[in-house]
């Protein structure tokens, strides 16, 4: 009898503790599973903020995180100045020029129209719309020193379209790679443009050349690429065709719209860095909030 | 050692390993089912688009993972709901109740409505959708769309149009899909989704408020809308928005356009919000 009573409370213990044992199994299961399916959502959600964008017949695609882009003032103060340069005022971070690289004198968007035998950025050909209205608007540039060097010969094309040389005010026209950001008074800019209203014009600019248009639904930015197509030129004393690649993100704070603008020109024989360096100044643009 | 193997102890050890090994098993199991589930339902949630116009406009739903289907999904549709096309390789809802039968013409046709030449692309085909009676609206050139005053050209060319101001002209809640064929879009340059969606809203007249075109997918939304002041409706000066959803989905050989336009000041009923976005939410490509 006390044998059977024994043996009874032995089974009560094993099974108690075996229902223990459930219950925690399926408590670190379900954690598990809950852990397991928050880090997916935030690595799609990483994932989706993540842009790459590449240009036709090129492997390498330019990326953006668009989740890092803006940063609070109280993080600013803590970015290491040898590598950035900070505008309060203009509401941005860009980093320092890197080796081989320099920060223009232009500083407002009417600067841009002041070189001359240059082929100047497409955000010049805004003014129609425009006009004078930008002219005061903040900007900076940073530009690769040595240009490419392109003449223009009979049956050169430009997108297609053929360009005659004898209507060119130079013989010569250099073209650089670059990095602009131009940083919009939405008081200004809104007159003419929300952001999308940008970042479609931009796209137009480029007669057809547009390749690649993203902008995701949980997501205020705007990123695109387009090609600008020059056949039957003299690149750097060459006779050659050249594709420049451009990549624009349009971005915005409270208070201002960004268009940042890059522009590739591959050469032969220009130093894989160049590319490297503008993929870097994507990489360190930020916006104050 | 044998009896060591036949003892109890020996054998509920054996047990509860098989136990904890099964355990495993099901939470790995598990945690793989469920990291499965919820990256579906991620995906899934983040082909569900939401575009709402500004100003407390109304919000159009699409879920953008439900625009391809395939030809076998295509006959199984009740063909006295939807318009199956398999030439043209769409589906869209019949009209319901209150709304025209659908108008099925040209590009070329479409823009003689308005007086105006067809220049290029002129033999694509349209399909429009209207409800019911128009709202007249009477125009002249103190009118401003969105805060601006109407571009001179285009007061021209109404004039030329349609007389001297003022101009009453109808505006309607409809939707209306374009069907473009790609060889003939090339012909003109335009290979691209971008490129449609440049050329489509290069003429648009309205504030473009929001775009959306994910990241190597077929299609795109754009939200815009206009907002006319100084004009008069039935007699009184009024401010009226007209907002507006243009969806563009890409197909092998086609491109294909959806826009519906809405005035929530019409005074129709609401219902006819809750059509429209039925029209384009039900759209279909048959792929």
């Amino acid at each position: 009898m006390e044998d059977k009573e024994s043996k009874q409370k032995n089974t009560t213990r094993v099974a108690i503790i075996g229902l223990i044992g459930t219950i925690l199994t399926v408590c670190g299961g379900l954690t598990g599973a809950l852990i397991s399916g928050a880090t997916t959502i935030y690595k799609v959600q990483q994932e989706t903020q993540r842009l790459a964008i590449a240009a036709p017949l090129n492997d390498q695609p330019l990326q953006v995180n668009t989740r890092q882009i803006a940063i609070s003032s109280s993080k600013v103060s803590k970015l290491d100045p040898n590598k950035v340069s900070v505008y309060q005022d203009m509401g941005f971070v860009i980093a320092l020029p890197l080796s081989g690289w320099e920060e223009t004198n232009k500083k407002t968007y009417a600067d841009l129209f002041l070189e001359q035998a240059t082929n100047l950025s497409p955000l010049i050909l805004f003014t129609k719309w425009i006009e004078v209205d930008w002219d005061d608007q903040p900007l900076r540039e940073i530009r690769y020193m040595e240009p490419v060097q392109i003449e223009f010969l009979e049956g050169s094309t430009e997108n297609g379209v053929a360009v005659d040389p004898a209507q060119l005010d130079f013989d010569t026209y250099k073209f650089f790679n670059q990095f602009i950001i131009l940083a919009l008074d939405k008081a200004v800019a809104e007159e003419n443009f929300t952001l999308y209203e940008l970042a479609l014009d931009w796209g137009t600019l480029h007669q057809g050349g547009v390749n690649t248009l993203v902008a995701n639904p949980d997501s205020q930015y705007v990123f695109e690429q387009v090609s600008w197509e020059l056949k039957g030129v003299r690149v750097n004393d060459r006779l050659a065709d050249l594709t420049l690649q451009r990549w624009a993100l349009f971005a915005q704070a409270p208070d201002r719209d960004y268009i940042i603008e890059l522009q590739y020109v591959p050469a032969a024989g220009q130093s894989i860095q160049v590319w490297d360096d503008l993929q870097a100044y994507l990489d360190a643009f930020r916006v104050i909030h | 050692m044998a009896e060591q193997l036949k003892s109890p102890a020996f054998r509920i050890a054996m047990l509860g390993l098989l136990g904890s090994v099964l355990t495993v098993c099901g939470g790995l199991g598990g945690a793989l089912i469920t990291n499965a589930v919820t990256l579906y339902q991620v995906q899934r949630q983040n082909q569900k688009v939401a575009l709402s116009a500004p100003l407390g406009g109304q919000t159009l739903k699409v879920d953008t993972g439900t625009i391809f289907i395939t030809r076998q999904d295509a006959a199984a549709l009740d063909p006295e709901a939807f318009y199956i096309n398999l030439e043209q390789a769409f589906i869209m809802h019949r009209p319901l109740t209150g709304w025209d039968a659908m108008h099925e013409m040209t590009v070329q046709e479409q823009l003689a409505e308005d007086n105006v030449t067809c220049q290029m692309i002129c033999d694509q085909p349209v399909y429009r959708i209207r409800y019911g009676e128009p709202i007249e609206i009477e125009s002249d050139r103190a009118t401003t769309v969105n805060g601006h005053l109407i571009p001179d050209e285009i007061l021209t060319l109404t004039e030329t149009l349609h007389g001297p101001p003022p101009w009453r002209l109808p505006s309607y809640s409809q939707m209306v899909l374009n069907v473009y064929d790609k060889s003939a879009l090339q012909k003109i340059g335009l290979q691209t989704l971008p490129d449609m969606i440049l050329l489509m809203t290069r003429f648009s007249t309205g504030r473009i408020n929001r775009v959306v075109a994910q990241e190597n997918s077929h299609f795109a939304i754009v939200q815009f809308s206009s907002t006319y002041q100084g004009i008069r409706v039935n007699g009184e000066t009024v401010a009226m928005t007209f907002d507006s959803w243009l969806l563009f989905a890409e197909a092998d050989n086609a491109f294909y356009t959806v826009e519906i336009t809405y005035t929530p000041q019409s005074g129709q009923p609401v219902q006819v919000w809750d059509d429209l976005q039925l029209y384009i939410s039900q759209f279909r490509v048959v792929q």
